[in-house]
């Protein structure tokens, strides 16, 4: 057989190569990716990375400052709390449990709010205006003072503050997954399915989905940072995990009495905190950005 | 203009009936006697438990004891705090100012270099001044403010011994209540050291309301030069250049006029983010506000104080998101023509 090639072939780049192309551009969101892989593999492997266990005690060390300052010790590199415990381990393994928590979270959030914000959407009239009217009564309350009367409610403790997080999160899923469905309604392609006898729920899953997922996924970044200052909030409240859980707001509650005598245990965790967020919003940034089609065409 | 503030109200109705009726449900499943978590411990079969048994209609059905429960929360009553005895809405009013007050003082400093910092982003445009306060902006909005908060205090309170570290004032003073709001009472109080009481005042405020404002700052730098960026490249504005108006008042009468009304919007979201802070804040900084007052309810299973405090938070924010939903309506002309 023989191939004729008449025309010149240049592949069109896929979906994702597009994105990429794009994302690369933009250098804080490289970063913000590059830190946050660094992070969830300190998380991933933290029994490997930390020199100690973050509940053991060093009886003799207690309060040691961190090894660059004059009194510090190489053996505790960030320095030992109050009870004379690693530091620096308490924040490698307290990543496995922001980061999880958080992500546990996210999902959550992200299952409930897609599927209410779906049924919202494709149904009109009664459903719809309930919906919508009970995620502002959600939305009303300030997040954090939601989450911590539902906390309060049904007790204190970690799976606890992981719903009350998630139920703060939702309506904002709700909201955009309903915007972006009725979005789509309108346009063509769904008409075309339509007309092809396309059920409700393949019309979704087939057809308007997959055209939802930018804005979808720009979401799950946001809320993504939202959740990881939201758990550590509650757990600065001792609402949240409990001590001696290495959670980095846990930590830090525990070590704002001792603000005064060892204002590392207070600095280093929340600093953890801060890089953290830092770099899920400059990823989230950059993935708005390129995922955004209206504002680079 | 009518039809907005009917919607408003009927949404604003609507929310609350909703908010109300979560807690009313919620009550269903609280453990424990009804009657104590409502009022506290009262001896079973005393007069007054019957009196407290009859006053929730706890005799008659669940839907009675509904309404019951809304035309009690409807005329303002909350309840008494099972701690300390007195109405759940005279403890809010005891509270409510100091909170005002930090939310007030923060949101200026949010709005004043919030729009500043982003009108100057939006005219330097990929500059270094750009990239500064878009970074800086990025930082203060990925703040988790109790760390901040605790940060200041190290720097400021314990370092340089600047600002006092917790309170309203000095203990020093003592300053009649007259408004709630401290800077007004130091100055009404009479005494020869007013001025001495009020920068007192000043100065525990200032911290707090700094920490309080970084994140709203923050979000509404980078709101104001999205929007402004997107203003400044409008036609109205070229044709202006054209007609030689100079930039100062390109910029501040033509462009911040304009942004300014896709910023309403986010100004009055920042609501909400403010009393979540006010949470955080008034915990680190012992303030003696609603945030607080919540927090050491829930710590105390004070649930008269919860209801009644979360409700009547809830009901803050919703009208303030009404009246900000209206003011967009007026103030929009795109809007306006419409109708």
């Amino acid at each position: 057989m023989i191939e004729v090639k008449i025309y010149k072939d240049t592949p069109i780049p896929g979906r994702f190569s597009q994105f990429w192309k794009k994302f690369r551009k933009h250098k804080g969101a490289v970063v913000g990716l590059v830190v946050l892989t660094l992070i969830i593999l300190m998380a991933a492997f933290s029994p490997l990375l930390a020199p100690f266990d973050p509940t053991e005690q060093f009886s003799d060390y207690l309060r040691y400052p961190p090894a660059w300052s004059n009194d510090g010790i190489t053996r505790h590199l960030l320095g030992t709390d109050d009870l004379g415990r690693d530091l620096l381990s308490r924040v490698v393994y307290g990543s496995r449990l922001s980061l999880g928590l958080s992500a546990l979270v996210v999902v959550i959030a992200t299952v409930i709010g897609v599927a209410l914000g779906a049924l919202a959407g494709l149904a009109r009239g009664g459903m719809e205006y309930f919906i919508l009217r009970v995620m502002d009564v959600i939305l009303a309350i300030p997040s954090l003072l939601l989450a911590i009367v539902i906390v309060a409610i049904i007790g204190p403790g970690l799976p606890n503050a992981i719903y009350a997080v998630a139920i703060v999160l939702i309506p904002h899923f709700v909201r955009i997954v309903r915007a972006s469905i009725k979005e789509e309604m309108a346009k063509d392609y769904v008409v075309a399915a339509k007309l092809d006898g396309a059920s409700p729920l393949r019309l979704f899953t087939h057809s308007i989905f997959p055209n939802i997922l930018p804005p979808l996924i720009v979401q799950i970044t946001l809320a993504f940072s939202t959740a990881l200052v939201d758990i550590a909030a509650l757990g600065f409240l001792g609402m949240g995990a409990q001590p001696p859980n290495p959670e980095w707001g846990t930590i830090l509650s525990q070590s704002r009495a001792f603000i005064q005598l060892a204002p590392w245990t207070v600095t280093i965790p929340g600093l953890a905190i801060l890089i953290t967020v830092l770099s899920i919003n400059l990823f989230g940034d950059g993935l708005r950005d390129a995922l955004d089609p209206k504002e680079h065409p | 203009m009518i039809l907005i503030i009917v919607r408003q109200l009927i949404i604003l109705l609507l929310s609350f009936l909703g908010i109300t009726s979560v807690f009313f449900i919620l009550t269903q499943f609280l453990p424990g006697d009804p009657v104590a978590v409502n009022f506290g411990n009262i001896a079973k079969g005393s007069a007054e438990y019957q009196q407290a048994y009859l006053a929730l209609g706890l005799d008659q059905s669940l839907l009675q004891q509904y309404f019951i429960y809304l035309s009690r929360i409807f005329s303002g009553d909350f309840g008494y705090s099972v701690v300390t005895s007195r109405p759940v809405i005279d403890e809010f009013m005891t509270f409510f100012p100091a909170t005002f007050e930090l939310a007030l003082f923060a949101s200026i400093i949010a709005i004043v270099f919030g729009v500043a910092l982003g009108v100057l982003a939006a005219i330097k445009r990929n500059t270094w001044i750009d990239n500064l306060v878009m970074s800086a902006s990025l930082v203060g909005y990925s703040m988790p403010i109790f760390w901040w908060g605790m940060l200041l205090i190290i720097f400021f309170s314990l370092d340089l011994n600047w600002t006092p570290v917790a309170g309203r004032i000095s203990y020093v003073f003592d300053i009649e209540p007259r408004t709630g709001l401290m800077l007004v009472d130091t100055l009404l109080a009479y005494s020869k050291y007013e001025f001495i009481a009020f920068f007192d005042a000043l100065k525990h405020l200032i911290l707090p309301s700094i920490v309080l404002a970084t994140v709203p700052l923050a979000a509404i730098a980078r709101m104001t030069r999205s929007s402004m960026i997107e203003v400044l490249s409008a036609d109205y504005i070229l044709t202006a250049r054209a007609k030689g108006v100079s930039d100062w008042k390109i910029i501040w009468v033509h462009g911040l006029r304009n942004a300014m009304i896709s910023l309403v919007t986010i100004i009055g979201l920042q609501s909400s983010v403010l009393l979540t802070g006010a949470i955080l804040t008034e915990t680190i900084f012992a303030w003696p506000g609603v945030g607080k007052w919540m927090v050491e309810a829930i710590y105390r299973r004070d649930f008269p104080t919860i209801q009644g405090g979360v409700i009547l938070i809830a009901f803050f924010v919703v009208l303030i998101n009404a009246a900000v939903d209206v003011t967009y309506n007026i103030i929009n002309p795109r809007l306006r023509r419409r109708k």
